[in-house]
């Protein structure tokens, strides 16, 4: 223990350099502006951060506020067809305003596809009106402002006519398919829905 | 108490102990450079982390935990350093006196293995209690204790021997 005492008294006079004193100020310092360092670095990506939010927050919220709200409607004893309320169809003079098919949800076949392909080449620009099973139909709109009407086989996009489904009349109309059985026919006025067959 | 007075808490025992500081890591290198590099790291480590202090009574044994560490870690970098002959030392490298009087207790501790030369040191040169030194060094209090025999059991055989 008294070697122990006399190391005590050895190891109390080390002689402490007088550069310490700077080197402490120095280390004090560094930690200082390093601290500063990540407070700014904080304090800048902070707003940044938060206004990130916010347009995310806001961009989403608008989203759902203008969002068309696909609803799934029946028609008869058709089956449920996704379709959009908004109407992209210009409707024949009289003609009953129609739920249009919504475009976001595929459900053309490659021959209906293939189709509409073919009619665009020869300046028809086909809007969809109604997909069905069994049937699709289009419009377009003419140079001289006229609409027409395109009705295809939903499985092999061959032309279905009036007679095909049915539907007889000695008066001149056009007709669009409006569900898997029934359809609008569009006389010059006024539009009136028959059932198929 | 606040960060803000914590801060300055930890600033202030820094400033007020670095001398302490000093000779701990000094006893441990032998090294005059190497110790106030040790310093200037355990400071700002403890500044960076000084927000980890739960107690603020308590600061003596944080920073002599993270002073120890820095001394470890030191030593360990440099244990495979080959040393230096005599005659290769150039003319006028700082030597400490202190150790120059009379170093064969100093030297006895300085051939303790690391762990048992800072229970030596924190013991009987900083008067530390067994428990302050548990903390410091983050061992079992019952293993200080062992240590601290071990320690002094070696010492004893290396007077013994010299004797």
């Amino acid at each position: 223990m008294e070697r122990l005492s006399r190391a005590k008294k050895e190891y109390m006079n080390i002689e402490i350099p007088s550069e310490l004193s700077s080197v402490v100020k120095e280390a004090i310092k560094k930690s200082e502006q390093k601290n500063t360092y990540k407070i700014n670095v904080f304090k800048k990506i902070l707003p940044a951060v938060s206004i990130c939010a916010m347009l995310c927050l806001v961009i989403g919220i608008g989203g759902l506020w203008t969002w068309d709200g696909d609803e799934v409607i029946t028609e008869g004893d058709s089956e449920p067809m996704i379709v959009s309320e908004n109407s992209r169809m210009m409707p024949a003079s009289g003609a009953r305003t129609e739920a249009v098919y919504d475009m976001s949800q595929p459900a053309i076949n490659e021959a209906v596809s293939e189709r509409i392909v073919k009619e665009s080449e020869k300046g028809n620009a086909l809007d969809p009106v109604f997909i069905g099973e069994k049937y699709a139909s289009f419009m377009c709109v003419d140079e001289n402002g006229y609409v027409k009407y395109f009705n295809f086989n939903a499985k092999d996009g061959s032309d279905v006519s009036a007679e095909d489904l049915g539907i007889r009349r000695n008066e001149k109309f056009d007709f669009y398919i409006s569900s898997e059985n029934s359809a609008v026919l569009v006389f010059d006025g006024y539009a009136e829905e028959v059932v198929f067959g | 108490m606040d960060r803000k007075d914590v801060y300055n808490t930890v600033i202030g025992y820094i400033t007020d102990n670095q001398d302490k500081f000093y000779r701990l890591a000094y006893s441990h290198i032998r090294d005059r450079e190497a110790s106030l590099d040790i310093v200037q790291n355990a400071i700002c480590k403890a500044l960076e982390k000084y927000g980890d202090i739960r107690n603020i009574d308590s600061i003596n044994s944080w920073f002599y935990r993270v002073l120890v560490n820095e001394v470890y870690t030191y030593a360990n970098k440099h244990k495979r350093e080959i040393s230096v002959a005599d005659e290769d030392i150039p003319v006028g490298v700082y030597h400490e006196k202190a150790f120059e009087k009379d170093d064969s207790i100093n030297d006895a501790i300085n051939c303790l293995p690391e762990k048992l030369k800072t229970i030596i040191i924190l013991r009987f040169f900083e008067d530390m209690t067994l428990e302050e030194i548990s903390k410091v060094t983050r061992t079992n209090l019952n293993t200080v204790k062992t240590r601290l025999y071990s320690a002094l059991s070696k010492l004893k055989i290396y007077y013994k021997e010299a004797e």
